[in-house]
């Protein structure tokens, strides 16, 4: 474990350093519509969609942490591993390996673009796939500050957007510049009146996000940071906090021991370079092992 | 006559009068500027303090402004913060969340589905989603939002499959329902025998099958009799909403204030939605204006926030592009002869035009109830109340003018009540604090302090007026005889007040000093105001000086020869009175009830008693257990967490015959003993998820069900009974197949036997073997817990329920209005039936070993509490204040005698109204009590000003009866006016419709004229007992009073 957290921590650090002004992101995008603060707003959003795909598949360990009210916390471990599927939604598997009474506790979860995810359930305690369907979006990931919504990708076609300007921001002990843009969704099964989005200008990546309910109120923040850039292109946070400022409780995700395209990586056991993940390994069989 | 002259001359008191005489305007300034200063800086603060609550948001109507907050809505203040079940309560609102529900029920009788039918549905799915848009709210539970756990097909995503659904009531529009699905949504609710009983058997069949079993269709315990009745013609939307989380710095009083102000925002979205639904709130000409203005802006930050404003429910108020104030919504009432006013600004309400009638969505007739509105209504009616106290200063005016028949008369009391008045008030503001239940009453108790002491000094000005020289001897003269009884008076006043502080409470303790400087500030402003406003009056005497003086010339004459005539006789039955009513204390029941405490036609209250009628109580009762066992045991942290994972890992491993993990070494193996029996250990304490605990808590409540079910016992005043049971139990049966057989706790058969071994599975991804631990019935509801918890709504989270580390499990039940007592009572039954039939519940000596142990509590319950607890601490500090009283008295009079004497007048007005009640089992509400400390001051008051007058007149060599006769004489027209005064003055109280107010009202009338009775018969009738032979004369006392007398005795 402890060898291939270092690897990636290398290499993830050796990528930063290698390319500190990514070529990608910050010099090829096309021409934005400045003027038209709706269309720029929306063109920045599709834009950091699209820049930051082709990742293929992924692996990483989470740890998170619930905060109550009072700072006090409970720790629930995972393991998840994503493929991309560009446009048409991302396959996932969610495996949790703490605390022990929920270890093994899987979760397989096709997202359908357009439509609402397929989701099945493992329990060890019962030994069965369940297919399982709830509130979906607005439902609580686990019980934490997250909700499904949060944790989907963001769908560039789902919101209206709008740009409000460009600002500063800290993040890890550095002011980055970032766009801030309001979007609102458009789609029924959402919880939020809308939501503001703080893009890195040179990274693309979702810095910041302001949640807003209903009544309009602001009710969570998610700030991401300790950003590690994969092989050169692909921007991962170590580290998501869910603020919820109407009950001061709070969710910290720390990601470790990611592994983004395991076509870049070795088999420990073999050495060999290792494949990726195709759909057949998304399937309610692979939740049982 | 001459050395008597120069005595008095050389006399302290005299020395004294001439020297406040002299100074009389520095004096006078002098107090009245800091009493002045006191009160702006008091105010200063109050206003410093509103600013600061609406500097964390603004929770106006929409002006930006809210009432100056002057009152402490803290309720922890009223506790000794060692009592278990406060602590109970403050645990719960820390450790899962604070909140309060709004209830807003209908009924629909007309529809055979009743409140299933589509246009109901419709209804409440719209108001749902209003209510969500109200700023506060965190979650509402309603018929069409609420989780419907089940079996069934599910047809989103690339396949249909069956399997476990979590979703809402009804999700899509109820205009789209079929027949059928509102049938299948009955039959979920209601369960199918209840729905066969609505809607005809055939119809359930029909849905079901023919030869369905209905005893397979309970309903949900969760909605039934609390969303919904069983007969479906009363729903209720639970709207929850939170105390806000202030994230800014600002003390705790601040952002209590801030918290009443923001529910009650919550509170108003709530009703402007209703109104809307009822078509009562009409859009302004105005508001639709700038409502095109707005979207006529072009997309920017500034039109989001306008926008924002223009739809946030809880202002009604709006500034326009201009900055000038809008009235959104015209929000018409209708008025009992039926014509509709407009109310949106309450302090100008508008004739509707004419041809108003409400065009409403839905033709339901909405009742709201839960404890917000129940506090609201309490604030509505006590600050009607308010009223009172203008009315009490204008009764008590026209009365001086009766009395007094003199200008000075009028004005000096009245001067200084309202500066006594707002001196205290203000020093109570200045020091930060503000009014609470019990310091509100402040200014009604500073009435009569005032009046009593000013009463004195201008009581002897009307009978000295005209008998000096010069203006300056009579006033001079006025105050050498008052200063030291009023002096007397204010002391044991001050002591009265002040014994208070021995209680334990914080509210008390503001009382007590509170109250101790408001009667030295009245003592200051009587000695110092009262000369100087004197001294603009003429020395006249009157044109008629036989009509002062008439009640004392009565009493001296006629009354108190009687009384000293039949004094055995008095002081006997004057002493039984005072033993039996002292007996009847004993049966005194300080309770509440809010039922009768407002009068029969308050809406809240008639709203509430519906409510509880068919949709079960709306009063909040808490048990919660807490794990007894985690408290020594440590838990493991993470590193060892991961070392026990590796090492069950390994030993599994080699149990295997798995050879590339190496085998646990001996030492290892030791390790993971320990670590093993350490996590068990922790295990144990997580009792949310433990099966013992599970089905002892499962076994309880069915007991306590039980209880529920039987009219006279105790425990018929709750009505529901939730946990996260249901949840778990609900969780069971869905994954079973939804048999009902399975709606239970979980235990350890629930698992398969082949589960209960550890396994290993090696995994690809990580290339690594991982440990699968064995499975039980505590993995088995941990796993049911965390299935329902990805499925809710965030609303529906358990952790309101159960702490996240699982250790503190909440049942929550509902209870209906009741008093106190019956409240305590309920409370009481549930401990000792955890006591004595489940001692694994609750520690106590029988049962120190118990898995968990019970708390049981309420906000309702604890809100009413706090009324027995003022009484209790109250009635002992009564007790210490008299002891302390007599002590002084005798010192003060230097006689033992005196003091002994005064027990018996002091004791009998407070024990007559207060036994009476005990006697008769009427309740007495524990701030009520708070007035005998008043009615006991005005009592010592009248006795120390009866005993300066009596030693005098005993000193200057007067037989007891004729020191009798000369003490009422002087004194008997002031102590007459000031008890006529405060009489009249606490009958205002008896107008009020709010019972505790109005109860207050009576004992202190009672009380107070009580006092005048027993220092005009039994003080004389004791001291003559004391020191007369029985057969003494007294036929000459009669013969001795003349005119003469009068103002000899008024120059002495």
């Amino acid at each position: 474990m402890k060898n291939t957290k270092l690897l990636t921590y290398t290499l993830g650090i050796t990528a930063a350093l290698l390319f500190s002004s990514p070529i990608i992101a910050s010099e090829s995008h096309p021409k934005f519509n400045t003027e038209n603060a709706a269309l720029y707003g929306k063109q920045l959003v599709e834009y950091s969609d699209k820049v930051l795909h082709g990742w293929k598949d992924e692996v990483v360990a989470g740890k998170m942490y619930l905060y109550d009210q009072q700072g006090q916390s409970v720790l629930r471990s995972f393991r998840r591993v994503g493929l991309e599927r560009f446009g048409k939604g991302d396959k996932s598997i969610i495996k949790f390996t703490s605390p022990a009474d929920i270890k093994g506790v899987s979760a397989l979860n096709y997202e359908n673009s357009g439509s609402s995810d397929d989701n099945w359930l493992y329990l060890p305690s019962t030994k069965k796939v369940r297919r399982i369907s709830g509130a979906n979006n607005t439902a609580s990931f686990q019980g934490s500050e997250f909700t499904y919504e949060d944790l989907n990708d963001l769908d560039p076609n789902e919101y209206e957007w709008e740009y409000i300007e460009e600002s500063q921001l800290e993040i890890d002990g550095q002011m980055v510049t970032v766009f801030k843009i309001t979007g609102w969704p458009t789609y029924r099964d959402t919880a939020y009146s809308r939501l503001t989005l703080y893009l890195s200008k040179e990274h693309w990546y979702q810095t910041k996000v302001e949640y807003f309910d209903k009544s309009g109120i602001h009710l969570k923040t998610k700030t991401s940071s300790q950003w590690l850039s994969f092989h050169n292109n692909y921007w991962r946070s170590l580290n998501v906090e869910m603020h919820n400022h109407q009950t001061g409780k709070k969710t910290v995700l720390a990601f470790s021991d990611y592994l983004v395209d395991l076509s870049q990586y070795r088999s420990k056991r073999t050495g060999k370079i290792r494949d990726n993940l195709t759909e057949a390994f998304f399937t309610k069989r692979a939740l049982t092992k | 006559m001459k050395s008597t002259e120069s005595n008095i001359k050389n006399s302290t008191g005299y020395r004294f009068a001439k020297l406040l005489y002299q100074w009389r305007w520095l004096a006078a300034t002098v107090v009245l500027a800091s009493v002045t200063v006191t009160f702006m800086s008091g105010m200063g603060n109050i206003s410093r303090i509103t600013q600061s609550v609406l500097s964390i948001s603004d929770i106006s109507h929409g002006s930006g402004q809210i009432a100056p907050q002057v009152f402490d809505p803290s309720l922890n203040v009223w506790f000794d913060t060692g009592d278990a079940t406060v602590k109970a309560y403050f645990d719960i609102e820390e450790r899962f969340i604070a909140e309060d529900t709004i209830l807003v029920t209908f009924e629909n009788t007309r529809d055979p589905m009743g409140v299933f039918s589509q246009d109901s549905l419709a209804t409440i799915q719209r108001l749902t989603k209003n209510f969500l848009t109200v700023p506060g709210v965190r979650h509402v539970r309603s018929l069409t939002y609420s989780p419907w756990i089940r079996w069934g097909e599910i047809n989103d995503g690339i396949a249909a499959e069956r399997g476990l659904i979590i979703s809402d009531l009804v999700e899509n529009p109820a205009t789209d329902l079929s027949e059928e699905d509102i049938v299948e949504r009955m039959v979920a609710v209601l369960g199918a025998s209840q729905t066969a009983k609505k809607i005809g058997e055939q119809r359930v069949r029909d849905y079901l099958g023919q030869d369905a079993d209905f005893k397979q269709f309970q309903g949900e315990p969760l909605l039934l009799d609390a969303i919904v009745n069983r007969e479906a013609t009363a729903t209720a939307i639970q709207i929850q909403i939170t105390r806000p989380n202030i994230e800014s710095e600002h003390t705790e009083l601040i952002k209590k204030l801030y918290a009443v102000q923001y529910q009650r925002a919550a509170l108003r979205g709530v009703e402007h939605f209703l109104n809307i639904e009822s078509g009562l709130s009409v859009k302004t000409n105005a508001f639709r204006k700038l409502e095109q203005s707005v979207a006529a802006l072009p997309s920017s930050d500034k039109k989001s926030k306008l926008e924002r404003s223009l739809l946030d429910p809880t202002k009604n108020f709006i500034q326009d592009l201009n900055g000038l104030q809008v009235k959104k919504y015209h929000v018409y009432h209708q008025s009992e002869e039926g014509s509709y006013i407009d109310v949106a600004d309450a302090n100008n309400p508008i004739n509707a035009p004419d041809n108003f009638s409400p065009s409403a969505l839905s033709s339901y007739q909405f009742k709201l109830g839960g404890v917000p509105v129940l506090e609201r209504n309490f604030e509505v009616v006590g600050s009607a109340d308010s009223k009172y106290l203008p009315l009490m200063f204008v009764v008590i005016a026209v009365l001086l003018v009766i009395l007094t028949r003199s200008f000075a008369g009028v004005l000096i009391p009245l001067v200084v009540v309202i500066a006594s008045i707002l001196g205290t008030v203000g020093t109570i503001f200045a020091t930060g604090t503000l009014f609470n239940n019990l310091t509100a009453m402040i200014p009604n108790m500073m009435t009569a302090i005032g009046v009593a002491d000013s009463i004195h000094l201008v009581a002897a000005w009307l009978l000295m007026r005209g008998k000096f020289q010069s203006k300056a001897e009579l006033i001079m003269e006025v105050i050498r005889k008052n200063a030291a009884p009023v002096l007397l008076t204010t002391l044991t006043t001050a002591i009265g007040f002040y014994s208070l502080v021995l209680n334990d409470l914080a509210p008390v303790k503001q009382l007590a000093w509170s109250m101790a400087t408001g009667t030295a500030i009245a003592y200051l402003l009587t000695m110092t105001v009262v000369p100087l406003l004197l001294s603009f009056f003429p020395n006249k005497a009157r044109k008629n000086v036989s009509k002062t003086g008439i009640i004392s010339r009565y009493l001296a004459t006629k009354w108190a020869p009687f009384v000293i005539r039949h004094r055995i006789k008095t002081v006997i039955y004057a002493s039984i009175i005072t033993v039996i009513s002292c007996m009847g204390l004993f049966f005194v029941q300080i309770d509440a009830d809010q039922r009768k405490m407002f009068s029969a036609n308050n809406p809240v209250i008639l709203d509430l008693i519906w409510i509880e009628e068919n949709l079960g109580g709306t009063g909040d009762l808490e048990i919660i257990f807490n794990s007894v066992v985690g408290d020594n045991i440590q838990e493991l942290t993470q590193q060892e967490l991961d070392i026990l994972d590796e090492l069950n890992t390994r030993k599994t491993a080699a149990s295997l015959s798995i050879t590339d993990i190496s085998p646990p070494t001996t030492s290892e193996l030791s390790q993971l003993r320990t670590l093993q029996q350490r996590y068990q250990d922790w295990t144990q304490a997580r009792i949310g998820v433990s099966p013992e605990f599970l089905q002892q808590v499962e076994a309880f409540e069915y007991r306590l069900r039980e209880e529920m079910a039987k009219p006279d016992s105790a425990l018929s005043i709750i009505t529901d009974l939730t946990s996260p049971l249901d949840i778990l139990k609900k969780m069971h049966q869905v994954q079973n197949n939804e048999n009902p057989a399975f709606y239970r706790a979980v235990n350890n058969s629930d698992v398969a036997v082949s589960l209960r071994q550890p396994s290993l599975d090696f995994d690809e991804i990580t290339e690594e073997y991982s440990y699968t631990p064995p499975q039980t019935a505590s993995t088995l509801a941990s796993q049911y817990y965390l299935q329902y918890e990805n499925g809710a709504r965030p609303g529906e989270t358990l952790s309101t329920q159960l702490s996240i580390d699982r250790r503190h499990f909440r049942m929550q039940g509902r209870g209906l209005l009741c008093t106190t007592q019956e409240k305590l009572a309920a409370i009481a039954k549930i401990r000792s039936i955890a006591e004595h039939e489940f001692p694994d519940l609750i520690v106590t000596s029988n049962s120190p070993e118990a898995i968990a142990d019970l708390t049981i509590s309420g906000k309702k319950t604890l809100m009413d509490r706090t009324g027995v607890i003022v009484a209790e601490s109250f009635s002992k500090s009564i007790v210490v204040a008299l002891i302390v009283i007599l002590i002084v008295i005798s010192l003060f009079f230097r006689s033992w005698k005196l003091g002994l004497v005064s027990i018996l007048p002091n004791v009998l007005p407070i024990a007559i109204p207060l036994g009476f009640f005990g006697w008769l089992g009427i309740m007495i509400d524990g701030p009520a009590i708070a007035v005998a400390v008043v009615a006991l001051g005005v009592c010592v008051d009248d006795t120390i000003h009866f005993f300066t007058k009596y030693s005098r007149a005993i000193n200057s060599g007067k037989t007891v009866d004729h020191a009798i006769a000369e003490t009422i004489l002087e004194c008997g027209d002031a102590l007459t006016l000031t008890t006529i005064v405060l009489i009249v003055g606490f009958s205002t109280m008896l107008l009020s419709s709010f019972s505790p107010n109005y109860l207050m009202g009576i004992l202190a009338v009672s009380m107070i004229a009580l006092a005048w009775l027993a220092d005009f018969i039994v003080t004389p009738a004791v001291l003559a007992t004391m020191n007369m032979k029985s057969n003494d004369a007294i036929q000459s006392i009669s013969g001795s009073i003349t005119d003469d007398n009068i103002s000899h005795l008024a120059s002495r």
